[in-house]
C-alpha cells in the first residue's frame, strides 16, 4: 500500500528509479546492512554508469574472475585501487605470488609513496594482511589474490572492508564461480581477441545485489593505461543498427 | 623549520693541548702519533707552519727547521673527551649538541630549531657564541644555516660567522669546494680527476647519473646539504636507557602469570617513555631462564609513539607465537631506541593526521606478525634490467636514513619514467624458459608454449633490446616482445641474443 500511494515510484517507465529508491529506504532502515551511505565508485566510468547511484557502498568486496595469465585483470584492479584511495589513502597491495611489478603501475596513477606492498609468507599469512589492511581507515583500497578463500574468509574480509571503508579488490579463479561470496559484486573477466592487436577485456557482472547488467567490452590503453569502452565494439554496434 | 648552528674548532688536538697547558699557547708546537706514524708531523700549529714545518715531514727535518719546536704526543681520546665538555658547555645555547661523525671530530652540531628567539635572533645568538668561544679562548668558526651539511660546509669553507636563510642555501653552497660537502676521499678523488672542484659543478649535473657515475654518497651528501635528505643529530650525552624488569621469587613456568607480568612492565615502560616525551622504534623482552639461554622478543615500530596499549598489542601479539622452553626467573623489558615524539625527523607517509597514525599502528602489526621483511615499501631505481628497476624496503628494517636513501632515488626524471609503460604488471621473479616457434631466425616468435598451455601469436610489438648488466658479472643482451595471444592474452618476452633461448618474463595482467 506504502507504494501504491507513491505516484513516483509507481512509475512504470523508469524501473531504476524505482529500485533507487527501494534501496534507499533498505539502508535507512535499522535492519540494512552496517554500511555507511557513502558510495565509491570504481573509478571505470564503463562500469560505474551500471552501478546504482554510479558507484559501490563504501567499505565493499569486489572479486574479478579470471581464468588465465595476461587477461588484463590486474590492471583493472590497480586502476579501481588507485580511484578509491584518491590523495589521502593509501594503498595495498598483497602479492603473495612475488609477481607484482610497481614500475608498470606508475603510469596507472599509483602513487609509490603511498602504497604498501605486503609480501606473505604463506597464504593465510596472505588472507591476514588483507584483513588487517581492510580493517585500516587509512587504506582506500586492498588488492590481492585469494587461490582458495573460504566461506569464512570471505565473510571476515567482507567484515573488515565494513569496518575500515576502504574496497577490497579479491582476485579469483574463474574456477571460484561457483563458490558462494560476500562480494558486493563479482566480475568475470575474459580476454578478447581483438582484430587490432589492442588488449580488450570482456567484463560480465555475475553478481550485484540489485541489479544484473549487461557485460561490456573495454580497452586497455598501452601507453597510458586508460580504460574505455571498446572502439571495435562500440563501432560494430554502430554499423549494426 | 630546522635550524643548524655548526662549531668548527680547526686543528682541535692542537687547540686542546694549548688550552690545557697555558705555557704552549705561544710555542711553535707538532703532533706525532706514536701508533700509526712514529717520526712524522702528523699536525703543526700555525707558527711552525710559517717556519716551514709540515704536516707529514719527518720528525728529524722539522726539528731542523725549528729548533724551539714543541713535540707532543697526538692523544685522540683526550681530544673526543674534552671535545664532549665543550659540547656541554655549548648546551647554553641548545640542549642538542651533537658531536660530528667520524674518527677525529673537530666540529660541534648544534639543533638551534626555535632557540634563536631566546637570544633576541640568529644574528646575535651566533655572535654571541663567537665572542663566548673565544673569550673561553677558542678559535672557533660558526656559521649558522637550515641544514646539517650547509652549516657544516659554511662553518669550514666560507667566511665566517654567517647566517644563511633556507632560500639562500643552495646559492651559497654553490660557491664552496666540494670538500663542503663532507665526502669521503675516494669521493674527492673522483671530483679531483673530473676537474669538479666546485659544489655548482656538481649542482649542474643530471641527478639521476650522479649515483651511477659518482656514486650513491656524493648524492646522499648533496641532498643532506640541500635539505632533501634530512638528517639526525644525535645527542652527545647519553641518556638513560628506558627499561623495567621484575625478578620472581621462584621460576615461573604459567603463561598466564607471565603474560600478567608482561603487561605490567610494558605500562611502566609507556609510562617512563611518556614522562620523557619519548616513543620506542625498537622493543626487546628478555625472558632469562636457569640454565638455557634467555628467549628473547624484540620488534621494531614503524614511529616513535607514546599511544597507551600500542607496545603492549604488539608484544602479545609476539608473545602468542614465542614458546618458552623453560621457567622463567627474570623478566627483562627495554626500548634500546627510542625518539621524541613530537620533534620526528621522517615519516613514512606525508598524509599526517589520525589516517597517519593508523597506517603506522598497521605497518607496525603486520610487521610483527608477519615478519619485517613481509611489508615493504616500493623504490624505482634508473636501472635499464627490468628486474633491478625497482627494489622492495622492509618498512620498519629501513632507518629513517635508509628511508630517505629510498625518497631520493625514486625522483627519477620523467624521461626515465617513460620506460616503464610498456613494462607489464607481472612479471615472473625468474624468466621462465619457453619453447617459441618463430617463423624466421631471429625473427618475433609465432607460437609459445607456457603452463601447459598452446599459445598462438596473433600480434607482436618489439624487439626492445636492452643490453645491459655487465657491471654486475652477467652481461644481459636482450630482444623483448610484447605478444598478444589468440586468446586476447598479453605476454612479454624475450629472446637471450647470446644463446637464442626464449623467456617468458612477465604477463600483462
Amino acid at each position: 500500500m506504502l507504494l501504491r500511494s507513491d505516484p513516483r515510484i509507481l512509475d512504470p517507465q523508469d524501473h531504476r528509479e524505482i529500485l533507487d529508491n527501494l534501496r534507499q529506504r533498505i539502508e535507512a532502515s535499522p535492519y540494512g546492512s552496517r554500511q555507511s551511505g557513502r558510495r565509491q565508485a570504481l573509478g571505470i566510468d564503463a562500469l560505474d554508469q551500471f552501478l546504482p547511484a554510479n558507484g559501490l557502498p563504501a567499505g565493499a568486496l569486489v572479486e574479478l574472475l579470471s581464468g588465465a595469465d595476461g587477461v588484463g585483470v590486474w590492471t583493472l584492479c590497480v586502476m579501481m585501487g588507485v580511484h578509491a584511495c584518491g590523495d589521502k589513502r593509501a594503498l595495498m597491495i598483497v602479492d603473495q605470488d612475488r609477481c607484482f611489478y610497481p614500475p608498470a603501475a606508475v603510469k596507472l596513477g599509483l602513487d609509490l609513496g603511498r602504497t604498501i606492498v605486503v609480501r606473505p609468507p604463506t597464504r593465510l599469512a596472505g588472507y591476514t594482511a588483507m584483513e588487517q589492511g581492510l580493517r585500516c581507515a587509512a587504506i582506500g583500497a586492498v588488492i590481492g589474490r585469494c587461490k582458495q578463500l573460504s566461506f569464512a574468509d570471505c565473510r571476515r574480509l567482507q567484515l573488515a572492508a565494513e569496518a575500515g571503508g576502504g574496497i577490497g579488490l579479491v582476485l579469483r579463479h574463474e574456477q571460484a564461480r561457483a563458490a558462494p561470496s560476500f562480494a558486493a559484486l563479482r566480475l568475470r573477466v575474459t580476454p578478447v581477441a581483438s582484430v587490432l592487436g589492442r588488449q580488450q577485456v570482456r567484463v560480465e557482472p555475475l553478481h550485484w545485489r540489485a541489479t544484473l547488467a549487461h557485460a561490456v567490452v573495454l580497452e586497455i590503453d598501452d601507453e597510458t593505461g586508460h580504460v574505455r569502452i571498446s572502439t571495435e565494439v562500440a563501432a560494430a554496434k554502430a554499423k549494426a543498427r | 623549520m630546522k635550524r643548524v648552528m655548526s662549531v668548527y674548532l680547526p686543528k682541535w688536538p692542537l687547540q686542546r693541548l694549548k688550552h690545557d697547558n697555558s705555557g704552549l699557547r705561544d710555542a711553535s708546537l707538532v703532533l706525532t702519533d706514536l701508533r700509526t706514524n712514529p717520526g712524522f708531523v702528523l699536525l703543526c700549529s700555525d707558527r711552525a707552519e710559517c717556519r716551514g714545518v709540515r704536516p707529514g715531514m719527518p720528525l728529524p727535518e722539522a726539528l731542523a727547521i725549528d729548533g724551539n719546536l714543541q713535540v707532543r704526543e697526538h692523544n685522540p681520546a683526550a681530544d673526543a673527551l674534552a671535545l664532549g665538555r665543550l659540547a656541554t658547555w655549548l648546551e647554553r645555547f641548545s640542549p642538542v649538541v651533537a658531536v660530528e661523525d667520524g674518527p677525529d671530530p673537530q666540529t660541534l652540531l648544534l639543533d638551534i630549531t626555535g632557540c634563536a628567539d631566546c637570544f633576541h635572533g640568529e644574528q646575535r645568538m651566533l655572535q654571541r657564541a663567537a665572542d663566548e668561544l673565544a673569550a673561553d679562548g677558542w678559535a672557533a668558526r660558526v656559521a649558522i644555516a637550515g641544514t646539517v651539511g650547509a652549516a657544516w660546509g659554511l662553518a669550514h669553507f666560507a667566511k665566517t660567522p654567517c647566517v644563511i636563510s633556507d632560500a639562500d642555501t643552495e646559492r651559497a653552497l654553490r660557491d664552496l669546494p666540494v670538500p663542503a660537502l663532507r665526502l669521503n676521499d675516494e669521493a674527492l678523488h673522483v671530483l679531483s680527476q673530473l676537474q669538479m672542484n666546485q659544489v655548482a659543478s656538481l649542482l649542474a649535473l643530471p641527478r639521476a647519473e650522479i649515483p651511477s657515475r659518482l656514486g650513491n654518497h656524493v648524492l646522499e651528501r648533496l641532498d643532506q646539504a640541500l635539505g632533501w635528505m634530512p638528517e639526525v643529530l644525535t645527542p652527545h650525552r647519553k641518556v638513560p636507557e628506558v627499561q623495567s624488569f621484575y625478578r620472581f621469587e621462584d621460576p615461573v613456568e604459567r603463561r598466564d602469570a607471565l603474560e600478567y607480568v608482561l603487561k605490567e612492565l610494558t605500562q611502566r615502560t609507556e609510562a617512563t617513555l611518556a614522562e620523557r616525551g619519548w616513543g620506542a622504534r625498537r622493543v626487546e623482552c628478555l625472558l632469562y631462564h636457569n640454565s638455557s639461554p634467555p628467549t628473547c622478543i624484540a620488534f621494531g615500530l614503524s614511529r616513535p609513539s607514546c599511544v597507551p596499549g600500542q607496545i603492549w598489542r604488539l608484544l602479545r601479539a609476539c608473545w602468542e607465537q614465542t614458546a618458552v622452553r623453560e621457567a622463567v626467573e627474570m623478566i627483562r623489558l627495554r626500548a634500546p631506541v627510542v625518539e621524541p615524539v613530537a620533534g620526528r625527523q621522517a615519516e613514512f607517509f606525508e598524509a599526517g593526521s589520525a589516517e597517519d597514525e593508523e597506517l603506522c599502528g598497521l605497518i607496525d602489526r603486520l610487521s610483527v606478525r608477519l615478519g619485517c621483511g613481509s611489508v615493504m615499501r616500493v623504490a624505482l631505481v634508473p636501472d635499464p634490467q627490468p628486474e633491478y628497476a625497482c627494489v622492495f624496503e622492509p618498512l620498519l628494517s629501513a632507518a629513517d636514513e635508509a628511508h630517505e636513501k629510498q625518497r631520493s632515488a625514486m625522483r627519477l626524471s620523467r624521461e626515465s619514467m617513460r620506460v616503464f609503460v610498456h613494462r607489464p604488471l607481472l612479471l615472473l621473479p625468474k624468466p621462465a624458459q619457453i619453447d617459441v616457434l618463430t617463423a624466421l631466425a631471429d625473427g618475433p616468435p609465432a607460437r609459445f608454449q607456457w603452463a601447459d598451455s598452446d599459445y598462438l601469436v596473433r600480434s607482436w610489438t618489439g624487439p626492445e633490446r636492452i643490453e645491459t648488466g655487465w657491471w654486475r658479472g652477467t652481461d644481459e643482451c636482450r630482444d623483448y616482445y610484447m605478444v598478444t595471444t589468440h586468446l586476447g592474452t598479453r605476454f612479454w618476452l624475450f629472446r637471450r641474443r647470446d644463446d637464442g633461448r626464449w623467456f617468458l618474463h612477465g604477463s600483462f595482467d
